[in-house]
C-alpha cells in the first residue's frame, strides 16, 4: 500500500480526486487511515459528504502544503487562494481532516 | 469568522448528523469495530465510517459519554483477553512462561490500542487535549496497567528476578530470555505510574536494584577466598552483569545496576580487602594489579580508598625503617637512616610514576576531580605527603638526621675528587628538605654544623655554597640568609688572610695563621659577652701574641670602625710534634694549645705554674688538663703520680711515649668539671688557626626561644587585621602561617599568648576568655 503513488478522494456524486500519496500524508487523519489495516489502505477514501469543488481545493491545498511546508524563509511563498463561497465548507473539511 | 458573512458563501449541504443523531447506533458501530480489531479482522471495515461516527458523536457534544463508554469497553476487552489466554501457574517453574505470556499480551494489546486510538483521533483532538485528560491511547495503557500490571506486579517482578538471577547463576551473558526481558522492560517503561515516572521507574527498577544487591551480597563471601581470587571474581561478575544488563536494559538503568554492583562488590566486599590487595600489589611490585585495582570503579570514594591504602602502605613501610641505635655514632645512625629513606623514596617514585591514578582507562569518561592535575604530580604528592608524615613523626630526629647526613657527606670534601660524589648524595637528599616539618630545627642544626665545617675547614667552600643554594631553592631565601652570611664571612676572611700573610710574613714565620672574621649575627653562637671573653683571655705564647697584635693592627688599618674581638674558645690549633715513636699532627682547641705550648720551654710544670703563665682560670685549666692526661686516645701529657684525679701537687710533662695509629690526632676537651689541680711538660708549634666570636648554642633552648619570637610575631600578624578572634581560630591561623617553619603545638602557643597578654599586646575578652582582642 505504501507503494501507492496517488490516492483517490471520493467526493459527492462519486467523483474521484487524485492527490499524491505524500500530499495525503500531510493530513494526520488521511495518514492514519491509509496506514491502518482498514479497508481504506487500498487507496480510496470515501468523503462523499463533501462537494467536489471543496475536495478539489483540499487536494490543491495538500499539494501546496507539501510543497512549501519545509520551505526556507528566503523562498517566496505564494498566497493560497480560497474562494469565498467555499470558505465555510473548507473550514469544516479542514477540521475533519485535521489539516 | 462571523465577520466574513457574505451573500455568496455557500452553506454546506449537510450539517452532519444533527437531525437524526443516534448515539447508541453509532456506539454499536464502534464496539463492533473494536471487537473486529481484537479479532484482527478489519479488512472490511471502513476507517472513514468509524472516524465519521466519532466525528458526529463529538460534534453532538457526547464526547464524555463516548470516552467513558470506551473506557468501560476497553476494560472489558483487556480483562477478557487476560483470562482467555491459557496460562497456568503450575507449569511455570521460573516464571519464563508468564513473562512470555505477558510480553505477547502486551504486544497484542498495544496493537489494538493503537487502532482504537486511531479511530478516536477526532475525540483526542477535540475532547482530550483541550480538557487535559489522557488521550485514548494513554487511557488504554492506563487501563492495561490498572487491570493487568498492578494486580500481577508481584508475580511479574518475581518472574523477572528469578529468570535474571538464574541467568546470573549460570553466568550466561546473553540469556535466551533477553528479548522477552527487553520487551517487558519496554512495556514497563511505556506505562506511566505516578507523575512523570513510568511503571518501570516506580515499581520495577527499585525492586530490581534491591534484589540485585541482595543477590550479589550473598553470592561471595570474602573470607572464603584469597583476596586475589576475590578480585578476579568480582571483575568477571561485574563484566558479565554489565553485558547482560545491556541486553535488556537501557544504559541509564544499566549504570544504576553497575553502581549497585560497585556498592556491593567493590565498596563492600573489595573494600574489606582493598588494603590487603594494595599492600600485596606494592609488596610484589605488581604495578599492573595496582592499576587494575584503581580502575575497578569510577567512584571517587573508592579511588580515594585505594589511594589511602597505598599511602598507608608506604607509611608502614617507612615506619619499618629503624633508627639504628646500635651504631656507635649519631652521624652513622643518621646516615643509615637517611639512606634507607632516600632509597625508599626513589623506589616509590619510580613505582608510582608508572601508575596512572589520575585518568581512568576502563571507560571513556574522565574522572572529574583530577582532570586538571598532572597524574605524575598527583603521584608525587602522595609520596611527599607520606614521607612528610613520616618525617614529622620522627620530628626533631629527622631534621637532625638529614643535617648529619649532609654534614657527613660534605666533610672530607676538601679533597676535590670527592666533590662530585658528595654533590650527588646531597642532591638526592635535597628533596627531603621541604618535607621536614621542623624546619627551624633543621636550620639550626645545619647552621651549627656548617659553622663547624667552615671554621675547621672540613669541606670545600665551593661545595658549601652550592649546598646552601640548594637549600635556598627548596625553602626560600628567608631560610638561608644567615647561612649566606656565614659563607660571605668565610670568603672575606680568606682575602684578609692572604693580605695579612703578604704583609707580615716575618711575624708569621713558619706559623700558618688563618684568621676568620665572623659577623656576630650570622653565626649560631650564643652572644659572647665581654666578661665571657675576658674570662677566656689567656696569655699567649709570645709568637702567637705577636701575630695577634699584628693582625689587630692590620685589621684596624683596614676597617677602623669595626670592633675586633678574639674568640679563643672557637679557635683551633694544629701542632706537629715528634713523640718518641711517631710524629703526629695534633689538633686541639686554643686553650689546650696554650697549655701544650708551655712545654716548649718547660719540661715540667705544676698546675699553679701553668695558671700563672697562661692566666687560664682554675676550673677551665682543670678541665683541659684532665682531657690531656686522661682521655684514652689523646693522652699527650702525663703526670706524676699517675692517678685518676688531678691534685695541685701533680707534675705534668709531655707524654713522649704517646703514639696513635693515625697521623692526625684530635685532642678532645672533656666537658665535665673535676676538682683538684697540678701540672708540667713541653710542645712544638707549627700550624694554628684563629677565630673571632661566639660559642655553640645549647640547641633546645635557643630553638625554643626563637620559636617563641616567631609565634609571637605570627600571632600579632594574624590578630591585627582581625582585631578579635577566638583562641582556636587564632591557633589554626598561626599554625598554618608557621607551617613552613615548624609544627606549632598548643603548649608553645599558650606560652606565647600568655607572654603577649603580659606584655599587653593582647587582651582576653572579659566575658568569654576564649576570645582574644588585639590591643592597639
Amino acid at each position: 500500500m505504501s507503494e501507492l503513488k496517488f490516492i483517490k478522494l471520493i467526493g459527492e456524486g462519486d467523483k474521484e480526486y487524485k492527490v499524491s500519496y505524500e500530499a495525503a500524508m500531510v493530513s494526520p487523519v488521511l495518514k492514519t487511515m491509509l496506514q491502518s489495516p482498514f479497508k481504506e489502505n487500498a487507496g480510496k477514501v470515501d468523503l462523499t459528504k463533501y462537494s467536489g469543488d471543496t475536495l478539489e481545493k483540499v487536494c490543491e491545498y495538500l499539494e501546496y502544503k507539501l510543497r512549501y511546508q519545509n520551505a526556507d524563509e528566503t523562498e517566496d511563498i505564494p498566497e493560497f487562494d480560497i474562494p469565498t463561497e467555499l470558505s465555510v465548507e473548507l473550514l469544516m473539511v479542514a477540521d475533519y481532516l485535521n489539516i | 469568522m462571523s465577520n466574513l458573512i457574505r451573500p455568496k458563501i455557500r452553506i454546506p449541504q449537510r450539517t452532519l448528523g444533527q437531525p437524526n443523531f443516534n448515539f447508541n447506533e453509532l456506539w454499536e458501530k464502534i464496539t463492533y469495530a473494536i471487537d473486529k480489531i481484537y479479532e484482527r479482522d478489519t479488512h472490511d471495515l471502513s476507517f472513514e465510517v468509524l472516524y465519521q461516527s466519532v466525528y458526529i458523536i463529538v460534534l453532538n457534544r457526547k464526547s464524555k459519554d463516548l470516552y467513558d463508554k470506551l473506557t468501560e469497553y476497553i476494560t472489558l476487552k483487556i480483562k477478557s483477553s487476560f483470562q482467555c489466554e491459557e496460562w497456568s501457574a503450575s507449569s511455570d517453574n521460573d516464571g519464563s512462561v508468564f513473562l512470555s505470556f505477558i510480553s505477547n499480551l502486551w504486544t497484542e494489546q498495544c496493537r489494538c490500542f493503537k487502532l482504537v486510538s486511531d479511530i478516536m483521533l477526532y475525540l483526542d483532538k477535540i475532547y482530550c487535549k483541550p480538557n487535559r485528560i489522557l488521550s485514548v491511547y494513554d487511557q488504554c495503557l492506563e487501563l492495561f496497567k490498572l487491570h493487568i500490571l498492578i494486580p500481577n506486579s508481584d508475580t511479574l517482578n518475581r518472574a523477572m528476578l528469578s529468570t535474571i538471577n538464574s541467568s546470573r547463576e549460570s553466568n550466561t551473558e546473553v540469556s535466551p530470555l533477553a528479548s522477552i526481558w527487553s520487551s517487558i522492560v519496554a512495556m514497563m517503561q511505556t506505562v506511566m505510574a505516578e507523575g512523570k515516572y513510568t511503571y518501570f521507574d516506580t515499581y520495577f527498577e527499585p525492586f530490581l536494584l534491591k534484589e540485585t544487591e541482595e543477590f550479589y551480597q550473598n553470592l561471595i563471601d570474602v573470607d572464603q577466598f584469597s583476596p586475589l581470587d576475590c578480585l578476579e571474581m568480582v571483575k568477571s561478575l561485574k563484566e558479565s552483569e554489565y553485558k547482560r544488563d545491556l541486553t535488556f536494559l537501557d544504559t541509564d538503568s544499566t549504570s544504576k545496576i553497575t553502581s549497585v554492583l560497585e556498592e556491593v562488590l567493590i565498596w563492600d566486599k573489595i573494600g574489606k580487602i582493598i588494603i590487603v590487595l594494595t599492600h600485596q600489589a606494592l609488596k610484589n611490585d605488581d604495578i599492573h594489579l595496582l592499576q587494575e585495582l584503581f580502575d575497578l570503579s569510577l567512584d571517587t570514594n573508592y579511588k580515594n580508598n585505594v589511594l589511602t591504602s597505598v599511602k598507608s602502605y608506604i607509611f608502614e613501610d617507612l615506619s619499618a625503617i629503624h633508627y639504628n641505635e646500635s651504631l656507635r655514632k649519631k652521624s652513622l645512625m643518621a646516615i643509615s637512616w637517611v639512606n634507607s629513606i632516600l632509597q625508599k623514596y626513589d623506589y616509590y617514585e619510580t613505582l608510582l610514576k608508572t601508575i596512572d591514578f589520575g585518568i581512568t582507562t576502563t571507560q571513556s569518561e574522565e574522572e572529574n576531580g583530577n582532570k586538571d592535575v598532572d597524574p605524575h604530580d598527583l603521584n608525587k604528592n602522595i609520596l611527599d605527603e607520606q614521607f612528610s608524615l613520616y618525617l614529622s613523626k620522627s620530628g626533631k630526629q629527622s631534621a637532625e638526621s638529614v643535617c648529619f647526613y649532609i654534614d657527613t657527606k660534605l666533610k672530607s670534601t676538601s679533597d676535590r675528587s670527592k666533590i662530585s660524589n658528595a654533590k650527588k648524595d646531597v642532591d638526592n637528599c635535597v628533596k627531603l628538605f621541604k618535607l621536614l616539618s621542623e624546619k627551624d630545627i633543621f636550620e639550626n642544626v645545619y647552621r651549627q654544623q656548617l659553622s663547624r665545617r667552615l671554621l675547621h675547614q672540613k669541606s670545600s667552600i665551593e661545595l658549601e655554597r652550592w649546598c646552601v643554594r640548594k637549600v635556598k631553592e627548596e625553602m626560600g631565601v628567608f631560610f638561608t640568609s644567615k647561612l649566606d652570611g656565614m659563607l660571605r664571612d668565610m670568603s672575606k676572611s680568606m682575602e684578609l688572610s692572604k693580605a695579612f700573610a703578604a704583609g707580615y710574613s716575618d711575624t708569621l714565620g713558619d706559623i700558618n695563621f688563618v684568621p676568620q672574621i665572623l659577623t656576630i649575627t650570622s653565626w649560631p653562637f650564643q652572644n659572647f659577652t665581654d666578661e665571657e671573653l675576658a674570662k677566656n683571655e689567656v696569655i699567649l705564647p709570645s709568637k702567637l701574641e705577636q701575630i695577634k697584635l699584628d693582625f689587630e693592627l692590620f685589621y684596624q688599618k683596614k676597617y677602623n670602625e669595626r670592633n675586633l674581638k678574639w674568640a679563643n674558645p672557637l679557635s683551633l690549633v694544629e701542632i706537629g710534634h715528634q713523640f718518641n715513636k711517631t710524629y703526629h699532627e695534633l689538633s686541639m682547641s686554643m686553650i689546650t694549645a696554650v697549655i701544650f705550648l708551655l712545654f716548649e720551654e718547660h719540661s715540667q710544670l705544676t698546675i699553679e705554674m701553668i695558671e700563672e703563665k697562661t692566666n687560664i682560670t682554675r676550673d677551665e685549666l682543670l678541665r683541659q688538663l684532665l682531657s690531656m692526661v686522661l682521655s684514652p686516645k689523646s693522652r699527650i701529657l702525663s703526670k706524676k703520680p699517675m692517678s685518676k684525679s688531678i691534685s695541685s701537687s701533680d707534675i705534668f710533662s709531655i707524654n713522649e711515649s704517646f703514639s696513635a695509629p693515625t697521623l692526625k690526632v684530635k685532642v678532645l676537651t672533656a666537658s665535665a668539671v673535676v676538682p683538684n689541680p697540678t701540672g708540667t711538660s713541653t710542645p712544638m708549634g707549627t700550624r694554628i688557626s684563629d677565630i673571632s666570636e661566639d660559642s655553640m648554642t645549647s640547641n633546645g633552648l635557643s630553638i625554643k626561644r626563637e620559636r617563641l619570637v616567631q609565634i609571637n610575631a605570627s600571632i600579632v600578624r594574624m590578630l591585627k587585621p582581625e582585631r578579635t578572634l577566638t583562641r582556636n581560630k587564632l591557633f589554626e591561623k598561626v599554625k598554618s602561617n608557621l607551617k613552613d617553619r615548624f609544627t606549632l603545638i598548643q603548649e608553645d602557643f599558650t606560652t606565647s599568648v600568655n607572654d603577649l597578654i603580659e606584655r599587653e599586646y593582647l587582651q582576653r575578652d572579659i566575658e568569654d576568655s576564649s576570645i582574644l582582642h588585639y590591643i592597639t
